[in-house]
């Protein structure tokens, strides 16, 4: 193993080790770049190493790199959509959905989960930050299901992983960071936000099938209500006049970058001040409001760019320390085809997402790995897209995913852990199956955008 | 996993130092939270003058990554003040708040500030170098004085490693008692 391996496997291992003693990500990032920037640059100056590493080239660079950072005008909707998942979290529309919704389908057996479905992935618009659209999702419609005598596992396990469909179904932020660090015009952001579109809807579609199904077959799972109110054409347009808005906005925002109308960063100030007026015409917003909703997203922002900004000064000096080079060979001196070697990739991120977040492996971890997927002729939407749906499956899987603590932390107390696990479990096989079908039928992902950007 | 940390419990007790530094950055990040207003309106201005006037306008467009790129920058402190940040919790939440003030105490001072000296001299020289050489946009309509935005940079990194050493500080608190810790005159969340 040469000194170029060593280096590399210890940077990524100090890391870890940094990580686990409880260090914020984004200083273990940049500290441990920066410890191993000394390590290079000692070796090099007083060991003779034989080592291609300059102090200048890489410490040295960090004020171009952080630059970089600072003047992208894609990073522009990065805060932008952060604000209008807040500000439509706070104009109380999930609320008036939910209720509405209910109101139709609420007769059906299995009808409020199904409902949890749908207005989850109307609200996928939401921050994209994991936590909070599982929150949002189990402190809404926990309570009622379980009211409505619905299994304990079941409830939770849908509130939970509908929750996680929000960083996939566009416009999600992940997917804008994602096409920044791809950086080819093949993944832009608005051919991944395509791509993403027909496998959360199908993921969507596929919860709703077993919702239905499984409430079908097992009689006491999601009970029908005895006492509901009569289905007239009142409650039909109530559930119009709650559905239209946020169907509007995302129809807004999502049409006019489909449409090439307006750019990603266009779309998503369009969609700031349509969530603002949305909180405005239901009386919920004021000056506390608005500004607590900017304050949280500057925190939201700050987090991610933080993570950012540590991710610059950790791969600047892995690439200095020919980490890039390491990294190709072992991927591509894995003993399998493409398709396996696409497979690995998949099954290491499923591991990562047990205790990283997306930004964490969105900014590490892609860079590294997708030019050489890229150079085996791999398409890079439908990897974009596996890669995507792999993060978010990871998320739901006990007994370390993301998902289950924050659905946890609102759950009543009458909810044990096992009850989690075990409502995630057919939900974490469906979204295996969703990850095979668009592993094997790869238009699912790229089919939309191709039709879309032939043109 | 790995949350923002929320447990009140267990956090460093404060100093007097400390908690005017936190007041500070905390301030100055709500105040600059505003300009996200401002991103939002100049990017709908030049929506509207696109599609209403016919032509939009690169000013404009650049404005608007001026004010992002540098409101990101300058709040990344606030993040720090409120740690708002992202920690792996599964063996933290074992640990007593003793080693947890070990860890961040030697992480900042070893690892944390030496980097941030060596960084933000780097950018002020760069900052400097773009007013030296009067440095502009490259597309002709584009925005003059790039210096501004490059010197919100070395600005962002100072606030950052004042946060950094209030933390330091609160730390030195709980484990040696020095600065002396004070029982603060608000919530110290800062949200």
């Amino acid at each position: 193993m040469g000194i170029e391996e060593l280096l590399v496997i210890g940077m990524f291992a100090s890391f870890m080790g940094l990580l686990l003693l409880g260090f914020p990500v984004a200083w273990s990032l940049a500290g441990i770049g920066f410890l191993f920037a000394i390590i290079g640059h000692v070796m090099v100056e007083y060991f003779d190493a034989n080592l291609w590493f300059t102090w200048g080239g890489t410490i040295g660079v960090l004020s171009q790199r952080f630059y970089g950072v600072v003047a992208n005008e894609l990073m522009v909707a990065l805060p932008l959509f952060i604000f209008m998942g807040i500000m439509l979290d706070r104009s109380g529309i999930a609320e008036r959905l939910m209720d509405s919704l209910v109101r139709v389908m609420g007769g059906l057996r299995g009808g409020y989960a199904v409902t949890v479905v749908i207005v989850g992935i109307l609200l996928a618009a939401s921050t994209g930050i994991v936590g909070a659209s599982v929150v949002l999702l189990g402190m809404l419609s926990i309570g009622p299901m379980l009211k409505a005598n619905y299994n304990k596992s079941l409830a939770v396990g849908t509130a939970c992983s509908v929750g996680t469909l929000g960083i996939l179904v566009p416009p999600s932020i992940m997917l804008v960071l994602m096409a920044d660090r791809l950086g080819t015009s093949e993944a832009s952001v608005g051919r991944l936000f395509m791509g993403a579109l027909i496998p959360g809807v199908m993921l969507g579609v596929m919860y709703i099938a077993f919702i239905i199904i499984a409430a079908y077959l097992k009689k006491d799972l999601a009970p029908a209500p005895k006492d509901r109110a009569p289905l007239n054409g009142r409650a039909l347009l109530e559930v119009l006049i709650a559905v239209l808005p946020p169907m509007a906005l995302i129809v807004a925002v999502l049409g006019s970058i489909f449409t090439g109308f307006a750019t990603t960063t266009e779309a998503s100030a369009v969609g700031a001040l349509g969530a603002t007026l949305l909180a405005l015409s239901s009386r919920r917003l004021n000056f506390n409001v608005m500004s607590s909703a900017l304050y949280q997203t500057t925190r939201t922002t700050a987090f991610i760019f933080g993570i950012f900004i540590g991710a610059t000064v950790f791969a600047a000096v892995l690439r200095g320390l020919g980490g890039d080079d390491v990294i190709r060979d072992a991927v591509t001196g894995l003993p399998f085809g493409t398709a396996g070697i696409v497979l690995t990739i998949l099954f290491v991120v499923f591991l990562l997402g047990f205790f990283l977040d997306w930004v964490e492996i969105t900014l590490i971890i892609l860079p590294l790995v997708a030019p050489v997927v890229f150079s085996l002729g791999v398409e890079p939407v439908w990897f974009a897209i596996l890669f995507a749906i792999c993060l978010q499956t990871s998320f739901i899987t006990p007994p370390v995913g993301f998902a289950l603590f924050y659905i946890k932390g609102v759950c009543p107390p009458s909810i044990q852990t096992m009850d989690i696990y075990k409502g995630v479990a057919p939900y974490v096989l469906l979204q295996l199956l969703g990850l095979m079908l668009v592993f094997f039928f790869e238009p699912l992902a790229t089919w939309l955008p191709n039709l879309v950007y032939s043109r | 996993m790995s949350t923002p940390s929320q447990d009140s419990s267990k956090t460093f007790p404060t100093n007097a130092l400390s908690f005017r530094l936190d007041s500070m950055i905390a301030f100055t990040g709500k105040l600059l939270s505003w300009l996200w207003v401002v991103t939002i309106v100049v990017v709908l201005t030049n929506v509207f003058s696109r599609f209403i006037l016919g032509r939009g306008s690169i000013a404009l467009e650049e404005l608007s990554w001026h004010f992002f790129g540098a409101t990101m920058i300058m709040t990344l402190s606030y993040a720090i003040v409120t740690d708002d940040h992202v920690r792996v919790d599964v063996l933290r939440e074992r640990f007593s708040l003793r080693l947890m003030a070990w860890v961040e105490l030697l992480g900042i001072a070893l690892l944390m500030l030496p980097l941030m000296y060596f960084i933000t001299e780097q950018l002020i020289e760069y900052a400097y170098r773009s007013f030296e050489q009067g440095e502009a946009s490259q597309s002709p309509s584009g925005l003059p004085y790039r210096f501004i935005l490059k010197s919100t940079l070395p600005i962002g990194m100072i606030l950052i490693s004042v946060a950094m050493v209030s933390r330091l500080l609160r730390c030195t608190t709980y484990l040696f008692k020095f600065p002396r810790e004070m029982r603060p005159t608000h919530p110290t969340d800062f949200r």
